[in-house]
């Protein structure tokens, strides 16, 4: 913890003297995303914008292509981004509560020795759990990696949330890709991270969600996405209420749960442990969400006021 | 950070258990509160309901008459303590608290038929009256010393509207009954003691019928009293000394009136021979005389030392004393007799004389003689008769004595007796006249103004009891229905996955802002609220049962009990 403040400070320090070198004031927000004049995200921004203009949409984003970063750098200063306050890795990239979002992906990364293209589900048995808001977060963290290309993608047909957290249109996504209504680039757009694309839920309009799901379109789509992305972190429905689940996971290399500290009854969550490990689904581990630690809080609520 | 949380339960039991307790505590802090303010407020609100019990006391004073003080430990029909005893039992019969009610005609408003006898809607309220008296009724002694006892009658209702009524009639009619029934014991006792008396007397008056006979029979068996016959019997043993010595001294002169006699008619035959004279011995006349003269010596020289008071010194006891030495001392040289010739002694004519003189004289000396004689025979007799009753009486002196004994302790039993009907006589005298010191009022009868039951404390420890033990209950259950997570390891060992990584709660200003409103306003408000209510719920049970008149004046309108809680608070 002690290298990490000190890297936390460092950056923290030359993030300030990079803004008085550049003016030290913020450029005009662009659809809710600041950019900094020398960022490197501004050519993105441009690149985005010039898309969105293409697809006559109000912020549409193609596919990134691979950038070939060598390493995570996660002091290396990133443009600025209008998202909901619970996506604290956007908002504040040396709070706590970031670092511990950065734990789960060196664990996530040091697991995955063989280097394949990783799709993980994340998923909780009970709704409200903190999955949109974890998958929110873990794709902003998995994108500080640079040479990464990651999507965060919302496989909640029925409710799905992320689009909330990042502030973006809901439609077109997943299920307009599913019902042939848009095609997979159209709906995958570029977050100003360059390297993090995101994947709405999509409207989904005649079919039952399951029934799309376990369509061999799906499959496509999830080879096709496993394909162009290094990772991609899913956004699932809980498990205790449909079997979406089930469907998703298979199309995964892995399953992640998140269970909601002080709040979610145990047995529900070995029964859906059970209920997973017994569709033959690979739940590679479990992350504890809303712990309360004070110190954590009020170091970011502390970082966010100032 | 999180690698801290995930070892904190590396520590102590006892720690963990502190550190569960705590955390409980304060994550469960309203779910303690509320429940402890509701419950009790409601607690409280429902012990307005509570049946009161008011008492009222009155205070009698009792004295220990004399006669039963003194008569404790003899065994009487129904002593003392026996009537300070039953005092509580007699005082709560039911019959007797009956009667007295109907004497007073308690409770009023009971409708009678016309033979008097009450309704059924009467007969059971008096009944119920009753039996809330009987059991509400009880004695404490509050002070219990040898001359008298203070008595605390106190009787707890639950309508307090005529207890101090009912217990002042109560405790009058007991009064009335306790002096009765002493009344009683006291004739009884002394119509005991009047019979036991008389046999006393009836048995003294035979024994001294027979001491009487046995002293007239024995005369002189008594011996605590003079012999009356003694002084008979040393005057007639004197009389009888004085006889023989007097019969000696005329056997003696008669025989010298004989030989005179005798020695004169030899003389008268021969008076005209001329031999020698014949000596006749006669009394010596200046010997008398000495005699006289020393017995009246003697007789001065003791007048002058017990009468007169002279010492020895005085002239005139010197005196008589020497006269006296020289008078004894002639005395014992003078003879009694001196011899006389019968020549010298006188002529024929004379003697003859004298002769006629002598034989009368001797005639004389020989009645006395037998009188003498026949007087010391009687005496003789006389004191024969005397030594035999004397002996009687010795020998029936056992008797008497012993019976002199039982009458003596007969007069003492008897003396007893009468000593002890005395103040029994005085005790009936006084309660006759109606002036009995056995009972008086001390305090008449109080009724409190405050409740007895249910006590304040006992109320007020409940009631948060029951509020402290519902909000524990509450936690406890909370804590028992609560199934979640509550640390990583129990969800690493739960589940069997790897936890990965343990995420804080993310607090968002809106968040933030929502739980200080919550925290800092919402809740302290709605916990003042309880605590008021609590409080406000509270005070009403205090002033019930404290300030129950008060209570009662507030109850009847809203603002005087909010002004009242005011004060009070």
């Amino acid at each position: 913890m002690g290298r990490i403040a000190e890297a936390l400070k460092k950056a923290q320090d030359e993030r300030s003297q990079r803004l008085r070198v550049g003016g030290g004031s913020n450029s005009p927000a662009i659809g809710g995303a600041t950019l900094t004049p020398d960022s490197p995200g501004r050519a993105l921004r441009r690149e985005a914008m010039a898309r969105s203009a293409r697809l006559g949409s109000e912020v549409r984003f193609a596919a990134p292509p691979v950038r070939e970063a060598e390493a995570p750098d996660s002091l290396v200063p990133r443009p600025a981004w209008d998202v909901h306050p619970n996506v604290v890795s956007v908002l504040d990239r040396s709070c706590a509560i970031t670092e511990q979002y950065r734990a789960v992906r060196t664990w996530l990364l040091r697991r995955n020795t063989t280097s394949r293209h990783e799709c993980i589900a994340i998923t909780s048995s009970v709704p409200r759990e903190g999955k949109s808001v974890t998958t929110a977060n873990m794709a902003v963290v998995m994108s500080e990696v640079r040479h990464m290309n990651v999507l965060a993608m919302d496989c909640d047909l029925r409710q799905g949330s992320l689009a909330k957290l990042y502030k973006v249109p809901a439609s077109p996504g997943l299920a307009d890709v599913l019902s042939g209504e848009a095609t997979l680039e159209e709906a995958i757009r570029v977050t100003p991270f360059g390297n993090l694309s995101y994947l709405p839920a999509g409207i989904c309009r005649e079919r039952n969600p399951a029934e799309m799901l376990n369509s061999k379109t799906a499959v496509r789509v999830f080879e096709e996405i496993r394909e162009r992305f290094h990772l991609t972190m899913v956004d699932t429905p809980p498990v205790r209420r449909l079997s979406d689940v089930g469907v998703i996971g298979a199309l995964c290399t892995g399953i992640v749960v998140v269970v909601r500290m002080n709040r979610t009854a145990s047995h529900l969550v070995r029964q859906s442990l059970h209920w997973l490990q017994a569709n033959n689904l690979d739940v590679i581990g479990c992350i504890a969400a809303d712990c309360c630690v004070r110190g954590a809080r009020y170091e970011y609520e502390s970082d966010n006021a100032s | 950070m999180h690698h801290h949380q995930i070892d904190e339960f590396s520590v102590t039991d006892f720690r963990h258990t502190v550190h569960e307790v705590w955390r409980v505590v304060s994550v469960r802090r309203w779910l303690l509160l509320f429940p402890l303010c509701i419950v009790s407020s409601v607690a409280f609100l429902c012990s307005l309901w509570v049946p009161r019990q008011y008492s009222a006391t009155t205070v009698i004073k009792r004295e220990h008459d004399p006669v039963f003080a003194n008569m404790m430990k003899k065994g009487w029909i129904e002593p003392y303590e026996d009537i300070r005893r039953s005092l509580g039992r007699e005082i709560s019969d039911p019959k007797f608290i009956r009667d007295v009610l109907e004497s007073e005609d308690l409770p009023e408003g009971l409708t009678r038929f016309e033979d008097g006898t009450l309704t059924p809607q009467s007969e059971t309220v008096l009944q119920s009256l009753v039996a809330a008296v009987s059991g509400g009724l009880s004695t404490r002694v509050v002070e219990a010393s040898a001359h008298r006892d203070i008595i605390e009658i106190a009787l707890v209702m639950r309508d307090p509207a005529q207890m101090q009524q009912i217990l002042s009639v109560v405790r009058d009619h007991y009064m009335l009954l306790a002096r009765r029934k002493t009344v009683d014991v006291l004739k009884s006792v002394e119509s005991f003691l009047q019979s036991e008396a008389d046999d006393c007397r009836q048995q003294l008056t035979k024994l001294s019928n027979r001491r009487v006979e046995y002293e007239l029979k024995y005369p002189g068996i008594n011996p605590d009293v003079v012999d009356p016959r003694a002084a008979e019997r040393s005057a007639l043993v004197i009389e009888r000394v004085d006889v023989e010595r007097k019969l000696d001294d005329l056997s003696m002169r008669r025989e010298a009136l004989q030989t005179k006699l005798a020695a004169l008619t030899g003389a008268g035959s021969h008076a005209g021979e001329d031999g020698p004279p014949i000596m006749i011995e006669e009394p010596n006349p200046r010997y008398g005389e000495l005699v006289q003269e020393v017995e009246r010596l003697e007789r001065a020289i003791s007048e002058g030392k017990t009468i007169r008071s002279m010492t020895d010194e005085h002239p005139e006891m010197k005196r008589n004393r020497a006269l006296l030495a020289a008078r004894r001392d002639e005395l014992s040289r003078m003879p009694r007799t001196i011899m006389v010739s019968s020549k010298v002694a006188g002529d024929p004519a004379a003697s003859s004389v004298r002769i006629e003189k002598l034989k009368r004289e001797l005639a004389d000396k020989g009645t006395a003689l037998a009188g003498m004689e026949g007087r010391l025979v009687a005496i003789r007799e006389h004191l024969g008769a005397l030594s035999r009753d004397r002996e009687l009486a010795i020998e029936h002196r056992p008797a008497y004595l012993k019976l002199t004994a039982q009458t003596e302790q007969l007069a003492e039993q008897l003396s007893s007796w009468r000593h002890n009907i005395a103040p029994i006589e005085h005790v009936l005298y006084l309660e006759d006249k109606d002036r009995s010191v056995h009972f008086a009022t001390v305090q008449a009868a109080s009724l409190h103004p405050k409740p007895t039951s249910p006590d304040l404390r006992l109320v007020m420890m409940i009631c948060l009891g029951i509020g402290l033990g519902a909000a524990v209950l509450s936690v406890l259950l909370a804590e028992l229905i609560d199934r979640s997570y509550r640390t990583v390891k129990q969800l690493s060992t739960s589940l069997g996955v790897p936890v990965i990584e343990s995420i804080d709660e993310i607090v968002t200003a809106a968040v933030h802002r929502r739980r200080l409103l919550r925290r800092l306003v919402v809740m302290p408000t709605l916990a003042a609220l309880l605590v008021a209510a609590t409080i406000m719920a509270g005070t009403m049970a205090y002033m019930s049962l404290e300030h129950p008149a008060d209570f009662e004046r507030a109850t009847s309108s809203p603002g005087n009990l909010l002004q009242l809680a005011g004060g009070e608070s």
